[in-house]
């Protein structure tokens, strides 16, 4: 029975791969793909031709189908006068590093220590994913709290410290909002690194290891050529994502300072939120887009560029 | 001493079993101590929020905060009733749309399908600030603006391309000579998409099921944007609203309001947690 059965097998490979590269496959592919691309086409990418489009125009939101066309007018402002936009752009690059450095050694400290043989490793595991799944509004609120200058926790514990000798008015000002967003923004991303790196470790050859112990190699030594070279594509994809996702944090800044105090928090998303729905600039938002995907374009260039070498 | 390359941790266990300790304790406090303030200021009477020194474990234990919220008819209810169903919706329509072009991505041959999965992949890259610009007037023009199928349908624009990306890699785990042995039985592809695939892959859609839920109940900008009318606020626009303004100092009630919302989501994750860092996995297979 065994030849027959597995002669019917390879016939029914053949004539099922056969009918695979037919038309019918093709239909099938427009059918299976229609609802996720007609969504994406609707939400997303009619939207991001109508930001183009209005880029070059003095849209408005509140008189709509009464906008002109002033050519380059916006970028000409934005590049040349706007002076909120030139921090905007700074401080946006700067919450985005600081944000990305502080998660990713933290959570990489956190995956380290939990991939090691520990009492209660799993129930740590799990406590420590809980920031990750704390909404953006209400890491936000807590943040308010916390950093609060006459009650909050933190001034009360550098206090205790001696570390500062007078509370410091955290959102209030211009030297200290910045950091204390960062602070909120690290807590609640650590635990995303800690995930896919500690994932990562997981699937890290014993065998190796042991090798390098053999020939002598320290702690350090194993860390620097075993443990780095075989993460080294979950942390060039995740810090790719998350400088991405950083620089379009919306919902902590928005929801602590809204960019103040005097701009000393205005990030890009910010920026280009109040332009649109507090301003009512749909042009010049616009156009403040528009500069913004050709530097996520570049970033993706250079990126790829990078990861390839 | 730490940097000669030759220096193995592991033969000194104690220095390094207390030198592990001493950093795993002081990371655990940073990652853990907001949560227990949030839950310890949520048991407290308002006023015991504003003590200096702070009271680190509530003196007078109350659930008067968590009475207050769950009584608010026109605040804290309504806003949790529109995130539960919109967060629902979102789950429910990714997993329907993103199953059969994960399956598609995985298994079917035709045309540009490089092209396609990438551009689906890079719409993830595009910041929602950016579309959000443009999107509300044509929510405006289309009538979209302030009803459930309006945020359903924008959530799930974002939850698409991670969606899409994990079922293509759990539909790729699914062995082929199962799908080849329905096709001689006479199935057609929707047959065994239907019969085959989807019962072997319902992990995966459990973890899009739990991607795309959390997104919505956490997102800010489209629920605070394509909404103008008080009562269809989801919890992250309402929450702004109420605390951030108005009642600003009601430190208590807000937290027990938190609780309340986050309560939901954490508890989903970490009992979800491993189908989705299956999803990631499977995904990144073939990523």
């Amino acid at each position: 029975m065994q030849p027959s059965a597995s002669l019917t097998r390879r016939l029914a490979h053949r004539i099922f791969l056969s009918r695979q590269g037919r038309v019918s496959d093709g239909m099938y592919a427009v059918m299976f793909l229609a609802p996720v691309l007609i969504i994406l086409v609707v939400v997303i990418f009619y939207p991001l031709g109508r930001v183009l489009a209005y880029s070059v125009t003095n849209a408005n939101l509140l008189f709509p189908d009464r906008e002109t066309y002033i050519g380059l007018g916006n970028f000409d402002f934005l590049i040349n006068q706007d002076q909120i936009f030139k921090t905007a752009v700074k401080n946006t690059i700067f919450f985005t590093l600081a944000s990305v450095a502080g998660g990713f050694s933290i959570g990489f400290m956190l995956a380290l220590i939990l991939n090691e043989k520990l009492p209660l490793r799993n129930v740590l595991r799990g406590v420590a994913l809980i920031p990750w799944v704390v909404p953006g509004v209400i890491v936000a609120l807590m943040t308010l709290y916390m950093f609060n200058g006459e009650v909050g926790v933190i001034n009360y514990t550098l206090r205790s410290f001696d570390l500062i000798d007078e509370n410091i008015p955290w959102f209030g000002s211009l030297d200290h909002a910045m950091w204390a967003v960062i602070v909120a923004n690290v807590w609640n991303q650590t635990p995303f690194y800690m995930l896919m790196l500690l994932a990562g470790l997981q699937t890290c050859p014993d065998d190796l290891m042991e090798a390098a112990k053999i020939d002598g190699a320290g702690s350090l030594a194993r860390f620097r050529y075993v443990t780095l070279p075989h993460l080294s594509k979950v942390i060039m994809i995740i810090t790719a994502l998350m400088v991405i996702w950083n620089f379009n944090n919306f919902d902590l800044i928005w929801t602590t300072t809204q960019g103040g105090p005097v701009n000393s928090t205005m990030v890009l998303s910010v920026y280009t939120y109040r332009q649109a729905f507090i301003s009512f600039q749909t042009g010049y938002a616009s156009a403040i887009a528009v500069l913004w995907l050709l530097g996520l374009l570049a970033f993706s260039y250079f990126y790829i560029r990078a990861m390839e070498s | 001493m730490l940097a000669r390359l030759d220096f193995d941790l592991d033969q000194y266990p104690r220095f390094k079993s207390t030198a592990m300790a001493i950093v795993l304790v002081v990371l655990m406090l940073f990652i853990f101590f907001p949560t227990f303030w949030m839950l310890s200021t949520s048991l407290k009477p308002n006023e015991d929020a504003f003590a200096v020194p702070p009271k680190w474990v509530p003196e007078t234990v109350t659930l008067k905060n968590y009475e207050t919220q769950l009584n608010d008819r026109s605040g804290f209810r309504n806003y949790f009733q529109n995130g539960v169903i919109v967060s629902l919706g979102t789950a429910l329509v990714s997993i329907i749309v993103a199953m059969p072009a994960g399956y598609a991505f995985a298994r079917l041959r035709f045309r540009a399908k490089r092209t396609l999965l990438l551009i689906i992949l890079a719409s993830q890259m595009f910041p929602a600030v950016i579309i959000v610009i443009t999107l509300y007037s044509l929510y405006r023009e289309i009538k979209l603006l302030d009803s459930y199928a309006g945020l359903i349908l924008a959530f799930t624009s974002f939850s698409i391309p991670f969606s899409v990306w994990m079922l293509r890699g759990f539909c790729e785990s699914v062995p082929e000579e199962i799908e080849e042995a329905a096709f001689v039985d006479g199935c057609s592809r929707v047959g065994i998409l239907w019969r085959i695939v989807i019962p072997l892959i319902r992990p995966g859609m459990i973890a899009v099921g739990l991607f795309s839920f959390l997104n919505a109940w956490n997102n800010l900008l489209f629920a605070l944007s394509l909404t103008t009318r008080l009562d269809m606020r989801t919890i992250p626009p309402g929450f702004l609203l109420t605390y951030v303004g108005e009642f600003q100092y009601k430190w208590s009630d807000m937290f027990a309001g938190s609780v309340l919302v986050t309560l939901p989501t954490v508890i989903l994750f970490i009992g979800l947690q491993r189908f989705l860092v299956r999803g990631l996995m499977a995904g990144a297979v073939k990523g």
